[in-house]
């Protein structure tokens, strides 16, 4: 009894103590923390980067010159810079890049978009703000009694669409293992990819991908779309007939054209995290519904639409519709406006925040709150889609089932069930065992699932390619990061075989700049293809006249994820070998890093990026963005180089070549 | 009985302070990890800075320090936990959905400990140094020294892949009606019988892999306070007596019990707060699970949370125990 007495007074004793000490100094801790966190501004002189080809006042000969003309460069204010929005993650200020990322958002021709996205990767792969690691493939491990399974690089894929043979077990079931549950099934609120693979069983939008097709949208809730010459007002053609289930309160709602705008608006309001994919492209104010007279004579003065890749202009709805060989009933009209003219608009509606919920079930069930989440739709999914849910018991599974209304015919696959199992060896012998039709594996593991068979079934091994990037953050306000040669003899001194071969079991191919291999605007033809070469590294570190002995670097990787912590050790041992710098590596824990990371406070990071839509804007802007702001970007295209000079200030002006084509980037006259 | 009841009453209040102190540790701790929580919560990447400063409004934390602790007590006092910024619910509400599996876990492998770890320790006293008594020691010692998750693959891979007979994860099927949240008493108490034996199944891999790393310890301590009982004045006395068999065994337990009680008391408060590692093998979805997601997470009201939780789950098996002590022995209560 005086034991347990002594124990409780020794405690409070320790709390007071505590809470004394805890008053006096955490104040004075957390000032110090906030004050390393932040980076000191000028530690060393910071040298603007110097553009790639040395401006020249020769103009290349080319068969066509692409001129783009910026107006009033603004540095953004260091505390405004958010990396991955305004700033890429190393922090390298770079107008040159950040006017090509806007005339690649404003142009809507699609070969000169190309033709500037082939500037960029040219340009990502020797500024090296960020060294370009691998693109990853992904590997599906799968019985071979699934049929139809194809991969989508932003979804994945739809169960609709595949079909289970019927000698399987549980022929109407398809059960995928999974790791860790999601966050919200509420598309406004969630950009986990887990969460996306849900919704978009359940969820649909305006426009969809057939399958695995990244080339064109097709119909989905629109049955036709067309846009005005600007480009930056868009109509769509809402389908009729189409319900929402509501398995909750066992009812069926038509889908109104009101849903569609109601939807855009309601992830505006919420504003959370993926609202920018709707924020930064569409104004939802001017965002509205017509009535089939008014749209019959905006109409009547002509509209442009593209489909499956032939284009044309319509003057009547029955034109429009033909040219999309739909002849079903329509529910309503939706034009839709955009902040500009944004050619991958369509990708855009296609992704899950884009997703249509239902306004009456929203409105019934707390409504839209600026900034706030809706509890009711976190686990409440109302959609038109091809799946309702029945079930989400947390940590364990979710259980979705066929929606008996949808418009496309009820799926052949009656239930869905996603079972969450964190322990891979467990969740390989469940696959094994025949109790899964498809699992999560990491590559590591791949081996331990090859050559599996259950009686006379075999278990597939598929690999394919993904859009996923790994890089080397390097943080160019530092020294020596700030010195472009010193960080091309860091890209010339990595062994990027061995990482391919060690990190990710061969299951990945060398990436060279910012847009991954299969995506719009890839090149890799006119770009220098870093590999470990000792000889090119030590010239480079002469070249930048850095002291190899004065330099020391810290990595810094998120816990967690074994391929970034294989990187970081490999990075590790070649720099120091090659060239006789000091590294060390640090693994963090996930929010400490996110911390670092956001704020600038780190040498060198590793992490990996992976698409929200099917466009190298979504590359190219968070990973390149230069942290400047312009009054105006203007394009200009001309076969006479004398035409240039007329635009830009030629002398200043950076010109980057591929093929036959000079882009020549300038502050306009 | 009289000074039972006032006994219980003092302990009661004695534990007052206890809690204080550790909700006032709870609190310092969560403050001083050295990240930005804000920043974890909004995302990360892509938050922007309104979002980040109405978070701060709204869980205090642009409020000085001490302000903070006051509101943190009169919030925790009034039932308001705080929202996990994570899992987006309440506090309370996901420890009512992940406790109960926690402890219906924690009750199965206790029984299993108890039902085979004293037995084993009291035929290991009785016999000691002979072959069972090595046995023992063997088991409890694979028990303490195998990891658990060694023993949870291996008992996975032969009852469920290669026998058949269990099923290797989750928690079974949830009874229709909710009661405690506890699968198998939910299924009694809505006399559902068929519900029972199934999600019996269920928990019986996870309790033993839970049970068996506690089973050596038990088996260890309660064969030394046997012998120690057995070596006393008064065994020899009930032996000269002529008592025999199960007699002898009652005298020989019931004096053994503190020690027991104590260790046992002990191995349920770990359990109570969580095996992560078993949480994990079996995708049981427990107060472990979500302690370490929080941590990972710096899910700073899930952290407080379970912290307090399990706080308070200590202090309340202290304080069985001190009654248990009490009933056993009368000479605790004076």
């Amino acid at each position: 009894m005086v034991n347990t007495k002594m124990i409780a007074v020794v405690v409070i004793a320790l709390a007071i103590v505590g809470l004394i000490i805890g008053l006096t100094y955490l104040p004075i801790m957390q000032k110090t923390i906030q004050q390393t966190s932040t980076p000191t501004p000028t530690i060393t002189p910071i040298t603007t980067p110097s553009p790639m080809p040395q401006p020249s006042i020769t103009i290349p000969q080319a068969s066509k010159y692409v001129i783009i003309a910026y107006r009033d460069p603004q540095p953004i204010d260091r505390e405004s810079l958010v990396p991955y929005s305004n700033i890429n993650p190393g922090f390298l200020r770079d107008p040159i890049m950040d006017a090509l990322i806007k005339a690649g958002r404003i142009t809507t021709d699609a070969s000169l978009r190309k033709t500037i996205y082939n500037a960029i990767q040219k340009l990502s792969n020797d500024r090296l703000s960020l060294i370009w690691i691998v693109q990853a493939r992904e590997v599906r491990v799968y019985w071979d009694w699934i049929k139809n399974i194809y991969f989508h690089p932003t979804f994945v894929y739809r169960v609709d669409d595949l079909s289970k043979e019927p000698y399987a077990p549980n022929p109407n079931k398809f059960v995928i293992g999974e790791s860790e549950e999601g966050h919200s099934l509420d598309p406004a609120v969630t950009y986990w990819g887990f969460d996306w693979f849900i919704i978009h069983q359940i969820y649909e939008r305006l426009v969809a991908y057939e399958r695995d097709n990244v080339d064109y949208v097709v119909p989905s809730l629109a049955v036709a779309w067309a846009h005005n010459e600007e480009s930056d007002e868009w109509y769509f053609v809402i389908r009729g007939n189409v319900v929402f289930y509501d398995p909750w309160e066992n009812r069926t709602i038509p889908l109104t054209p009101d849903d569609i705008v109601y939807s855009f608006r309601r992830v505006v309001t919420m504003h959370l995290d993926p609202s920018w994919l709707i924020e930064e492209f569409i104004n939802v104010d001017e965002t509205v519904v017509l009535s089939e007279d008014e749209f019959k004579s905006i109409l009547s003065k002509g509209l442009y639409t593209e489909f499956k890749g032939e284009n044309r202009k319509v003057s009547s709805l029955e034109e429009l519709l033909s040219f999309f060989g739909y002849s079903g009933s329509v529910a309503g009209f939706v034009k839709v406006k955009l902040n500009y003219p944004y050619a991958p608009i369509l990708s855009v509606l296609a992704t899950i925040p884009a997703s249509i919920v239902s306004m009456e079930v929203v409105e019934q069930h707390g409504g839209v709150k600026p900034g706030e989440e809706n509890p009711y739709l976190y686990d409440h999914p109302v959609g038109t889609g091809p799946y309702y849910l029945v079930e989400w018991v947390h940590r364990q599974y979710y259980r979705l089932r066929a929606n008996p209304y949808y418009w496309k015919g009820k799926p052949s696959i009656e239930e869905i069930e996603l079972r969450l199992i964190p322990e891979d060896s467990t969740r390989i012998m469940m696959l094994k065992k025949g109790d899964l039709d498809i699992a999560l594996i990491p590559p590591s593991l791949v081996d331990q699932v090859k050559d599996v068979t259950l009686g006379g079934n075999k278990l597939i091994v598929e690999v394919a390619p993904s859009f996923w990037i790994y890089h080397v953050t390097l943080n160019c306000e530092r020294y020596p990061f700030n010195n472009t040669a010193f960080r091309k003899a860091l890209a010339w001194a990595i062994p990027y075989d061995t990482i391919i071969s060690t990190a990710f079991n061969g299951l990945a191919d060398q990436a060279y700049g910012v847009i991954p291999r299969g995506m719009f605007g890839f090149q890799d033809d006119d770009i220098t293809r870093y590999t470990y070469n000792k000889d090119m590294a030590r010239k480079m570190l002469t070249d930048s006249g850095v002291d190899p002995k004065s330099v020391s670097i810290t990595i810094i990787v998120p816990q967690g994820y074994s391929e970034l912590e294989q990187i970081a050790t490999i990075l590790q041992s070649s720099w120091t070998e090659a060239l006789g710098i000091d590294v060390k590596v640090q693994v963090l824990s996930r929010p400490v890093f996110n911390e670092k990371l956001m704020s600038g406070d780190f040498d060198v990071q590793v992490l990996a990026w992976g698409p929200d839509y099917i466009d190298p804007d979504d590359y190219a802007g968070p990973l390149q963005a230069g942290g400047y702001t312009f009054s105006d970007v203007a394009i200009y295209t001309t076969t006479s180089p004398n035409e240039i000079s007329k635009y830009i200030d030629i002398e200043d002006a950076t010109i980057i070549t591929y093929k036959d084509v000079a882009i020549i980037v300038g502050e306009a006259k | 009985m009289g000074d039972i009841k006032r006994y219980v009453v003092r302990r009661a209040l004695s534990f007052l302070p206890t809690i204080l102190g550790v909700l006032i540790l709870t609190f310092l701790i969560s403050r001083v990890i050295p990240a930005d929580p804000v920043r974890v919560w909004t995302g990360g990447y892509k938050a922007r800075p309104e979002i980040i400063e109405e978070i701060k409004k709204r869980y205090h934390l642009d409020k000085p320090l001490h302000e903070q602790l006051i509101l943190y007590l009169v919030d925790v006092f009034r039932g308001n936990w705080g929202v996990s910024p994570m899992s987006k619910r309440p506090v309370l509400v996901d420890i009512a959905e992940y406790f109960p599996a926690t402890v219906e876990l924690a009750i199965v492998s206790s029984i299993i400990l108890a039902a085979v770890g004293i037995p084993l320790g009291l035929i290991a006293a009785l016999k000691k140094d002979s072959v069972i008594d090595h046995l023992v020691r063997v088991v409890a010692l694979i028990g303490t020294s195998a990891p658990a998750f060694w023993i949870a693959i291996v008992l996975q891979w032969v009852f469920y892949y290669y026998l058949g007979v269990l099923p290797s994860t989750g928690r079974g099927v949830a009874p229709p009606v909710r009661y405690t949240g506890m699968y198998l008493l939910d299924s009694l108490l809505g006399s559902r019988f068929d519900l029972f034996l199934e999600n019996l199944k269920y928990i019986i891999l996870p309790g033993i892999t839970l049970a068996f790393t506690g089973l050596g310890i038990i088996a260890r301590v309660v064969r030394n306070s046997a012998l120690d009982v057995l070596s006393s004045d008064f065994i020899d006395f009930a032996k000269a007596r002529g008592l025999r068999g199960l007699q002898l065994y009652r005298h020989i337990l019931k004096n053994s019990l503190i020690p027991i009680i104590t260790i046992l008391a002990l191995e349920i408060g770990y359990i109570l707060s969580g095996a992560i590692v078993i949480e994990t093998v079996f995708s049981w979805p427990g107060i472990g699970l979500y302690a370490v997601n929080a941590i990972n997470s710096l899910d700073y009201p899930a952290i407080m949370g379970v912290t307090l939780l399990i706080g308070l789950v200590f202090i309340f098996i202290n304080f069985v125990t001190d009654i248990a002590y009490a009933v056993i022995d009368p000479r605790v209560r004076l």
